[in-house]
């Protein structure tokens, strides 16, 4: 982490620019960096997707497998998001437990798809009460250079889109078996996140690891193909009047359908 | 000019051998073992006839360690009666992390004699200076030089960021008047 | 040659006719291996290795300061390996926390990398290596110690050598090279090597099976064949890293103003 003065003079050299209108990297202040996903790269994941964020780089893989149920919802397929911080990824990264922010970090991707219920998880129960089909969902940092919750989101519906479920059969003996056979996975909506950063009086989208780091605070809306939304998180030690989040929630519906075009190019 | 040698510089890679040590001493990126001159990077051999050596000049880029003439940027830490203990987070120019330990010495301060270490730094300030020493298990820094010394402190009344004004480093909040032994680029040196 | 040879040659060769491996390679043969050095660009170094179906990233950064400090040593550097798995790197899904198994690699790799490196040069200072398995398929620990090496190579880090790595085993009776993971689960015996290739030294060595004492030999030798191959590889990717010409006879002086900053860029 920077120190004090370092903070404070990034600060300012990137709201100044901000207040111009620009970025320290020439991009406009709802303009995102280069995208790209690459999907089913990974064999021995049921899904799986590759995605560069300007240099923020995320691997996520979904694997299907059998679980336990939840004891009030006996019949209902379980789905777990999980994201990990590599060392690799940053200098300040360092191997052991998920930090605090991995953790919000997946609980906000989790709870954009959960919400939407992108997936029908009744249909996903084999053995009332015992066993159900487990979905997780892998957040995997491998370069971090801001917005991990809008890359992971993106990813993550990549991943799902393109995913291919194996099918199970259950034996009158109660005996389940993973046939050969696989089905694409049903997605019944889209959600997408998109942050948006408040920098001095300023909103911006797609912030770098600089610009994270210096900002005041940031809304993540999580924005379906129709318009819905599914999830917000705020964060930061400030403020947002009404028209700020108003107009967050503008930018997101807008930026989410840009997005998607990309997420979903792999279907 | 030294006798030029009819010896074909080469790329070379660790590990590869470039002489014996009868023909030629180890130079820069290379190592000796077994009375074997090897290069110790990825780069290009330099055979000077002058002084019978063989270098590797290295491809790949430099690594950011403490090194003694490199210029250091540092957060002062506790300040004692005889030293201070700074933390480096630039060398060269270059951010690292975590940060490298150091210790300026009271007579490493100034060119001149330093009675009292509190009037030339403080805990908190950034400090400019050169690393003098590497071996004495602390990087030493040295600010002696008009180029080097405090580029940016804070009020020790009320954490504002002094200003250089006249010569003079005001507290822009509270007009509190502090000493330090600051450098040339005092408010201007470029961190970021 | 006498008569006996001769038969128990043409015995030999009509059973040999009809064993072929899993993935029908030849007994001597590497699986193909692709390597990309610098893809990390937060990293120091670091390097991505496809090995068979192996996906592996390694990541370096240091020489550093090591903290928390009494673990540095006064008169030396520090390395620091640590080999994980990503939790879709495998069939079933597994757990992110560090298994036993992924702290005994770690150990041996540290091990296996370590004579490479001056680390008298770097008192109170840590290396650390971090590798990442975002795929295994079998030979995971040699893959990493490939990638490390190219990782450490591309960091800059002065190095006695590189390191290459590659396993040689059993398999129905033969001696393989680079075995896959079905061969690595299925085998008589697994023996992982890792080797300096300029020094003519072995810095990994494992082995797990039941193999007569002559067939051990024999199956480090076949190893130490493969990591000649895997080194030329490991070179290759750093010569395209760092625009160097193929090293023949008449080696012109490559214009050299072009490299390291751009290299950045391209990510």
């Amino acid at each position: 982490m920077s120190n004090n003065i370092v903070s404070r003079l990034k600060r300012k050299k990137i709201v100044d620019v901000v207040a111009t209108g620009k970025r320290m990297d020439g991009r406009e202040l709802l303009q995102y960096r280069d995208l790209e996903i690459k999907t089913n790269f990974l064999a021995k994941s049921e899904g799986s997707a590759e995605v560069k964020l300007g240099k923020t780089h995320v691997v996520v893989g979904v694997k299907i497998g059998i679980g336990h149920p939840f004891e009030d919802t006996p019949d209902a397929g379980v789905m777990m998001v999980n994201a990990e911080y590599t060392p690799v990824a940053h200098p300040t990264w360092e191997p052991g437990p998920p930090p605090k922010d991995a953790i919000e970090l997946a609980r906000v991707v989790d709870r954009g798809l959960r919400a939407a219920e992108i997936i029908d998880m009744s249909k996903l129960g084999l053995i009332s009460g015992v066993k159900v089909q487990m979905i997780f969902v892998d957040l995997y940092v491998l370069n971090y250079d801001g917005n991990l919750i809008d890359a992971c989101s993106a990813g993550a519906l990549a991943a799902l889109t393109t995913t291919e479920a194996p099918e199970y059969k259950v034996s009158k003996k109660g005996e389940i078996k993973k046939t050969d056979k696989t089905e694409k996975l049903k997605l019944r909506a889209h959600p997408l996140a998109v942050t948006v950063c408040k920098i001095g009086d300023s909103l911006i989208v797609d912030p770098t690891y600089d610009e994270e780091e210096v900002k005041d605070g940031r809304i993540t809306i999580t924005v379906d193909e129709n318009g819905n939304l599914n999830a917000i998180q705020k964060r930061g030690p400030v403020g947002f009047t009404l028209d700020e989040i108003k107009k967050c929630i503008n930018i997101a519906s807008e930026k989410s359908a840009e997005i998607k075009a990309i997420a979903l190019a792999g279907e | 000019m030294a006798k030029k040698h009819e010896i074909e510089e080469k790329e070379v890679f660790p590990g590869e051998r470039l002489a014996v040590i009868e023909e030629y001493n180890e130079g820069e990126g290379t190592y000796q073992s077994d009375g074997e001159v090897r290069s110790a990077e990825i780069g290009v051999t330099r055979h000077d006839g002058a002084t019978r050596s063989v270098a590797v000049e290295k491809k790949t880029p430099e690594i950011t360690v403490p090194e003694e003439g490199m210029v250091a940027v540092a957060e002062v830490g506790s300040v004692a009666r005889r030293d201070a203990r700074v933390n480096i987070f630039m060398l060269n120019g270059r951010h690292i992390h975590p940060t490298y330990s150091g210790v300026i010495h009271i007579s490493d301060i100034s060119r001149d004699y330093t009675k009292n270490i509190d009037m030339a730094l403080r805990n908190g300030d950034t400090v400019k200076g050169r690393i003098v020493n590497v071996k004495n298990r602390l990087n030493q820094m040295s600010l002696a030089d008009p180029e080097y010394g405090v580029v940016y402190a804070y009020c020790s009344r009320c954490g504002g960021l002094l200003e250089l004004d006249r010569g003079r480093l005001t507290c822009p909040d509270c007009g509190r008047v502090e000493r330090r032994k600051t450098a040339r680029s005092y408010g201007k040196e470029e961190l970021v | 040659m006498s008569k006996t040879t001769k038969k128990k040659t043409t015995k030999r060769k009509t059973s040999k006719k009809k064993w072929t491996r899993v993935d029908g390679r030849k007994p001597d043969e590497l699986r193909p291996i692709h390597i990309e050095s610098g893809v990390i660009p937060n990293a120091d170094g670091s390097a991505y290795i496809e090995m068979g179906r192996n996906k592996i990233i390694a990541g370096v950064y240091g020489p550093r300061e090591m903290h928390p400090k009494r673990f540095s040593k006064p008169n030396m550097g520090i390395l620091r390996c640590r080999y994980h798995m990503a939790p879709f790197s495998v069939d079933p899904r597994r757990s992110p926390a560090p298994s036993r198994r992924d702290k005994e690699i770690s150990m041996v790799m540290t091990d296996a990398i370590e004579p490479a490196l001056f680390l008298e040069r770097y008192p109170r200072s840590v290396i650390d290596v971090f590798v990442e398995i975002i795929e295994a398929d079998g030979g995971t620990r040699c893959a990493s110690i490939n990638a490390a090496a190219v990782a450490l190579a591309d960091a800059g880090i002065p190095m006695k050598d590189l390191v290459s790595s590659c396993a040689s085993g059993k398999y129905e009776g033969n001696l393989i090279l680079d075995l896959g993971d079905y061969e690595d689960k299925n085998g008589e015996s697994d023996v992982p090597v890792a080797y300096l290739p300029k020094n003519d030294q072995v810095t990994l060595l494992q082995m797990e099976g039941i193999m007569t004492q002559d067939e051990t030999e024999k199956c480090i030798e076949l190893a130490i064949e493969g990591c000649k191959q895997i080194y030329e590889i490991q070179k290759e990717a750093l010569k395209k890293k760092y625009g160097m010409v193929e090293a023949t006879e008449e080696t012109e002086e490559a214009p050299e103003e072009e490299e390291p900053v751009e290299e950045a860029e391209e990510e």
